[in-house]
């Protein structure tokens, strides 16, 4: 089931001009292979351009949800600010994810300013899985912009010495 | 008029969806938040950060994302899902 949303999310991305961006437990989801799970999908987009493809689906909309079978979408409007990248996910199919300092950055902030042990864990999970990979100068200059940098530092692995890539001074 | 529930869906969906989320019911669920908010106040607030579980799964995962994802100029660029 969790590959077949991330499919289903790409049919969506194929079929919008707009491509919405997955955000939130969504995009802890694809980033971690699935440890974490999440019930809905959180997308920005219009709405209303993302509305017809969802309905041309066959997704019916309820409440705040768009729901087809076992997947709830949930659209947020276009609002999306930060980094995405369009990932291939096979077979001619991609989706457009936020990226993984922006997931950090929003996991830090829910672990810090609302306690959420849950987005505090998965903030570690990530800053571990991808630490070779992340992009600590615009890390650093996102954790100091929603000032969350004190609790990147208390969750960061090995720091500096694991990249060298966008480091910062 | 009839009152619709706080996240604007009718009961079952609401219960289905948290069933998924959560694998509680809607209820249970909120029952659960208050235990959680009982005991998290009774430990003042202390994050419940279980390092080792979670630093034993990113561990596995880092070995997956090194033989699935492909990066380009430091961004992923694509994922092979049936490598999961």
């Amino acid at each position: 089931m969790a590959d077949e949303k991330f499919r289903v999310l790409a049919e969506i991305n194929r079929r919008s001009k707009e491509k919405p961006v997955l955000v939130g437990g969504g995009a802890v989801e694809f980033y971690s292979g699935g440890h974490f799970v999440t019930g809905d999908m959180d997308l920005c987009a219009r709405t209303a351009a993302l509305a017809e493809v969802l309905r041309d689906m066959g997704f019916r909309k309820e409440g705040m949800y768009f729901i087809r079978g076992k997947l709830f979408i949930h659209v947020l409007g276009p609002g999306f600010k930060g980094r995405s990248d369009e990932v291939a996910i096979g077979k001619g199919l991609s989706i457009r994810v936020i990226s993984l300092e922006d997931l950090i950055i929003d996991r830090l902030n829910s672990c810090k300013w609302w306690k959420h042990a849950v987005d505090c864990e998965q903030a570690l999970y990530l800053l571990n899985t991808y630490a070779e990979q992340l992009d600590y100068g615009y890390l650093e200059e996102r954790a100091d912009q929603d000032e969350v940098r004190d609790t990147l530092e208390e969750l960061k692995p090995g720091r500096r010495d694991r990249t060298k890539k966008g480091t910062k001074k | 008029m009839d009152r619709i529930t706080t996240i604007q869906v009718n009961s079952s969906t609401r219960d289905r969806l948290y069933k998924l989320k959560f694998r509680k019911t809607y209820d249970e669920y909120l029952n659960f938040l208050m235990d959680m908010s009982e005991k998290l106040e009774r430990e003042g607030g202390k994050r419940r950060v279980s390092p080792d579980k979670v630093l034993a799964m990113s561990e596995a995962m880092r070995g997956w994302v090194a033989r699935n994802v492909k990066w380009k100029n430091g961004r992923m660029a694509a994922v092979d899902l049936d490598g999961r």
